[in-house]
């Protein structure tokens, strides 16, 4: 910018601070201006280079808890003295008089600097005593209890004073202070001369525009290249947003969103997925259990029937069953849900389209303990694709496609696995080239026909359910599975919203 | 997931084919496998197959592998000569462990290897499958050190004394209950019973106190056993004679004589063990096709069954026809056709699949919450607040009394792994509090919100609870005020096109005289107040705190 635009965005406080440093150069203060008045206007000339900011720190001294008393009430050497000015003392009123401790380092004191003498356990104030009103420590500690001082400042007798109070306890303190001083540069003295003849208009009002004189006069110009703090924006906890971004995905995949309780049946939540009463993934240390509300309903008879019958011998469905006696109260206890998959089973029972489409993103909760790699509640995507005759191949398809579109995968490949509601089952790995290695991404299955046929759906279901934390986290780049329940308000703000 | 150690050397000699590394990670997917860890020869494999007990020892694995690399194909078939010996059982054992199945194995070579798949695969078993011995528990025995018949029976736990393995002396059934490590561990299947189930000799030896612990005298099995015993006890036969069946496979693949057992039951009564059961299953061919998605040709049909270990009896040629299948007792997961057509997509291999995206005509749909929520969060964004998303799970101590409220029913957790997490969180707000005492040392004001759900009790619903969306803000700094937050709160309702009400009332977290109920019409939908002093304290937090809470409606 040249000079004379510079010297147009100056405000009427600059002018003032150039013009006084102008006369003496360095400046820490100006009388016609608050500290921060001061500060703010030498930021600006900062800024635009006109002036240097120079930082510097210095130690001075203050008062700590005993000198604040001690300036109240005096030295403890120097009440003794009072007191012996009207007679002398033995030890042990002495001692009642000040306390133990400061008695003996005051009559310490006092005696080095030969103001008593101590006689057959009797102190007496020597003719020096009598004379004594204060001593410099005393002057020092009133002195700070005016204003703190620079220790650099201290006189030879005040730095003498101060060495012998910072040995007594809590008395006096050192403490850093930052000053600011400030020096015009060659380029301020210089804009001093090239500043506007008339000032510009300071702000910018209804007043002013109604009246036209911004028609004859310039508006002061701003810096409008300094530096500002930023904004703390609203925005969206990153890891909701990447949930929105996915179900928008799943949305436009065809997909239909579902809604299932939180708290489940271990029926919903077992035994409709024909998973049996005695399998270990139902025991206390694979899922929690509830102390309050303990039971709850069961669905319409005929599911309950069908489930039955499918667990003890396979009812209708061509299945031998697990072969046991299937127990309707273990079926009625409520649990915090261990998957999603209890969504799809109630939106099977509810009536599906063919064909149709189905997700569902949803808290789930296992014991588990909190750490770098386990939440105790985390985040499932569930989803089930149905239609007459839909094969393993085109289970493979949906995942690829699912994997490609929505996680941003450039590689997959499928291996055999075991769930216990899913025949055939497949386990899908991504390829990441970030660790240059598979990466497992999920499991899948179609569901076993004593499943979907005991919920009344004769076509084949595609099912699926992704742990999409780990998802998010490869997305970012986290380590710690925890960030996605961030409680770092900070780590929020910094978070872009794009991710 | 069970986890089995094996010897690549071993496995190669069993399969009769040479394997890199990177081959057998290619190939571990015939058996439901994962390579998890390599260290020279040492090799620790994942089976996935929590149904698959015969895949969890190295022979196991060979037997899969030879089908696919060898002309070694349908089912496993092992000869068994006729019994010589038999176990009693007497009628003591109804009712506490009733179920007895018994293999001899004669001339058998083991060398460290075998041993040790020997005793992995009975742990694994008996752990796994056999739900912690409870269903099934193996004894494994040197048979020369019995004398025949044996009687399985049960007998008061002071009457019997014997020396177990590992024990050092002599002690009573209950002194192993109570002394003994395995007693200790498994003492609580027997417990309820007034007598123990035990295994006597001829000689009135003691050979084994199942399902807890051998005897020292004959269950010590070594590289120098040459015939043995494998007996399997539980409480269900089909159970039982699987895991006989494994067990006596895998030493018969190790060059072991396999010879049958009688079991005589008090009536005279005769079965004989091992029998390797072969059962039948007839699978449409229409659901192959299905499942495939594509036809699968007859012999296609025959070769995928042969090289899953099944047999083929015939093929129907028809195509609404079936394939009668043959398979081996032992494959207890087998329940429906659909399980016999997965073995055969996995010998097929599921990477020679290609994968087809099926094109259906669907109209995708966020619901209703979903899409409310989502504009609502959108509203709250506009209000320059940060959004937070936390647990629902919490604490009784979170949600009441550090918030200054009585204790209230809400959801409890019986089994919580930490106190800290034993509750699911009834409101909201707490959970904004908290999340503000835990960053007191950042800048202020902080204004933040979440949408979330939590969970109230209801008598008359089907779980019991009722879910609901909340939407919280709370805001913090020395300069908070209770107008700013209410006006947020009145515009954000407004926008979804009602209009609230406010009516003053105290409540223990707010400042009395600086709370209101906030209500649509009649209805309450939540509260809006300055959180208390009593309650900032409790927290931590030593700036002022406004907030509101209300349902999403």
């Amino acid at each position: 910018m040249n000079l004379k635009l510079l010297g147009e965005t100056l405000q009427n406080s600059e002018i003032i601070l150039l013009k006084a440093l102008s006369k003496s150069k360095i400046l820490d203060s100006h009388k016609q201006m608050s500290n921060v008045e001061f500060m703010r206007s030498a930021m600006y000339l900062n800024n635009k280079k006109l002036v240097r900011i120079l930082k510097s720190e210095r130690k001075v001294v203050i008062l700590l808890e005993n000198g604040l008393e001690a300036a109240k009430k005096l030295l403890p050497e120097l009440i003794l003295a009072d007191v012996l000015k009207k007679q002398s003392l033995t030890f042990k009123r002495g001692e009642k008089l000040l306390g133990s401790a400061k008695f003996r380092f005051a009559v310490g004191y006092l005696r080095a600097g030969n103001y008593v003498r101590v006689e057959k356990g009797m102190i007496h104030l020597t003719p020096e005593g009598k004379k004594l009103k204060t001593t410099p420590e005393m002057n020092l500690i009133q002195k700070l209890n005016k204003s703190e001082l620079n220790l650099a400042k201290l006189s030879a007798a005040e730095k003498a004073s101060f060495l012998s109070l910072s040995k007594r306890k809590k008395v006096i303190g050192l403490i850093k202070r930052t000053e600011y001083n400030v020096k015009i540069t060659a380029l301020g003295e210089e804009i001093l001369n090239n500043l506007p003849k008339i000032p510009g208009i300071e702000a910018n009002t209804p007043a002013v525009i109604r009246s036209g004189i911004w028609k004859s006069k310039k508006f002061r110009r701003y810096d409008v290249e300094a530096p500002v703090p930023d904004t703390n924006l609203g925005k969206k906890q990153p890891y909701m947003q990447f949930l929105d971004d996915i179900r928008m995905k799943m949305v436009e995949l065809g997909f239909k969103e579902m809604s299932g309780p939180i708290i489940e049946t271990e029926f919903n939540n077992f035994d409709a997925l024909y998973q049996p009463q005695n399998h270990p993934a139902r025991k206390f240390t694979d899922v929690y259990k509830l102390k309050n509300p303990k039971t709850g309903k069961l669905p319409d008879k005929r599911f309950v029937d069908a489930v039955k019958a499918a667990h003890e011998n396979g009812g209708k469905t061509g299945s031998k069953g697990w072969q046991y006696s299937w127990n309707d109260k273990i079926s009625k206890q409520l649990m915090p849900r261990s998957h999603t998959t209890p969504v799809s089973a109630r939106q099977m029972m509810k009536g599906v389209n063919i064909p149709g489409k189905y997700f569902t993103i949803g808290r789930v909760f296992r014991p588990d303990v909190l750490d770098a790699t386990h939440l105790i509640e985390f985040n499932q995507l569930e989803g089930i694709v149905i239609d007459k005759n839909l094969s393993f191949a085109n289970l493979l398809g949906t995942l690829e496609k699912f994997a490609i579109e929505v996680a941003g995968a450039k590689k997959v490949r499928f291996l055999p696995d075991y769930f216990p509601f899913t025949e055939p089952s497949v386990q899908m790995d991504v390829w990441s080239e970030k660790l240059n290695k598979w990466v497992e991404f999920g499991g899948a299955g179609i569901f076993r026909p004593e499943l979907t046929e005991t919920l009344g759906i004769k076509e084949p279901v595609i099912a699926w359910g992704l742990g999409i934390d780990r998802m998010f986290m490869q997305k970012i780049g986290s380590r710690d599975i925890r960030e996605l329940f961030a409680n770092n308000i900070a780590w929020l703000r910094k978070q872009g919203a794009i991710v | 997931m069970p986890t089995i150690d094996i010897h690549k050397q071993d496995l190669e000699e069993l399969v009769g084919r040479k394997f890199t590394v990177a081959e057998l990670e290619e190939v571990a997917q015939y058996f439901k496998g994962e390579v998890e860890y390599v260290d020279g020869h040492n090799i620790k494999l994942e089976i996935k197959s929590t149904d698959r007990p015969d895949l969890w020892n190295v022979e196991g694995v060979a037997r899969v592998l030879r089908a696919q690399f060898s002309k070694n194909q349908g089912i496993p078939k092992y000869k068994a000569k006729s019994p010589k010996m038999t176990i009693n059982v007497s009628k003591k054992v109804k009712g506490i462990r009733p179920y007895i199945a018994a293999a001899v194995i004669r001339n058998i070579k083991l060398d460290n290897f075998s041993l040790k798949q020997l005793i992995q695969a009975q742990e694994k078993i008996a752990g796994t499958f056999g739900r912690k011995r409870k269903e099934v528990a193996i004894g494994i025995f040197n048979l020369d050190r019995l004398t025949t018949p044996l009687l399985y029976t049960a007998e008061k736990p002071d009457k019997i004394q014997f020396e177990p393995l590992d024990g050092g002396k002599d002690m009573t059934m209950s002194e192993i209950i109570e002394i003994h490590p395995k007693g200790r561990e498994f003492g609580h299947l027997v417990k309820p019973f007034a007598h123990y189930p035990i295994i006597i000799d001829a000689d009135n030896k003691v050979v084994s106190m199942p399902p807890i612990i051998n005897s020292e005298h004959s269950g010590k099995v070594t590289t120098r056993s040459k015939n043995i015993l494998i007996e399997v006890t539980g409480l269900e036969m089909r159970y039982v004679e699987t895991a006989l069946d494994i067990l006596a496979m895998s030493l018969a693949d190790r060059g072991g004589i396999i010879e049958q057992v009688n079991i005589s039951d008090a009536k005279g009564n005769t079965i004989v063990t091992p029998t390797f059961g072969v059962k039948e299953m007839s699978v449409s061919k229409s659901l192959i096709d299905r499942t495939f998605g594509r036809h699968v040709s007859d012999p296609e049909i025959k070769s995928l069954l042969l090289k899953s270990r099944h047999d083929v009896d015939h093929i129907d040629k028809t195509s609404s026809g079936h394939a009668h299948v043959k398979y081996s007792s032992y494959r207890q997961d087998i329940m429906h056709p659909i399980d016999i057509i997965e073995d055969m997509l996995i010998a097929y291999g599921y990477n020679n699949i290609e994968p087809i995206y099926p094109i259906m005509s669907t109209q995708g749909e966020l619901s209703q919450e979903t899409d409310r929520n989502r504009r609502i969060r959108e509203l709250m964004i506009g209000t320059r607040a940060q959004e937070i998303s936390t647990f629902m799970l919490t604490n009784k101590n979170n949600l009441f009394r550090k918030m200054n409220l009585t204790e209230d029913n809400i959801v409890e957790i019986i089994n919580p792994i930490s106190l800290n997490w034993s509750t699911l969180r009834n409101w909201l707000t707490p959970s904004l509090i908290e999340f503000l005492s835990k960053n007191t040392k950042v800048d202020y004001p902080q204004r933040i919100f979440e949408l979330g759900q939590v969970v109230n009790l209801n008598k008359r619903s089907e779980t019991g609870t009722v879910d609901e969306y909340k939407l919280a803000y709370a805001e913090a700094g020395s300069k908070v005020n209770f107008t700013r937050a209410k006006s947020i709160l009145q515009s954000i309702v407004r926008a979804t096109g009602k209009s609230p009400t406010f009516i003053a009332r105290d409540y223990p977290s707010f400042i009395p005289g600086r709370s209101a109920e906030v209500k649509l019409g009649e209805k309450s939908i939540g509260i809006i107040g300055e959180i208390h002093p009593l309650v900032l304290n409790n927290w931590k937090i030593e700036v002022p705190v406004v907030c509101w809470e209300i349902k999403t409606i």
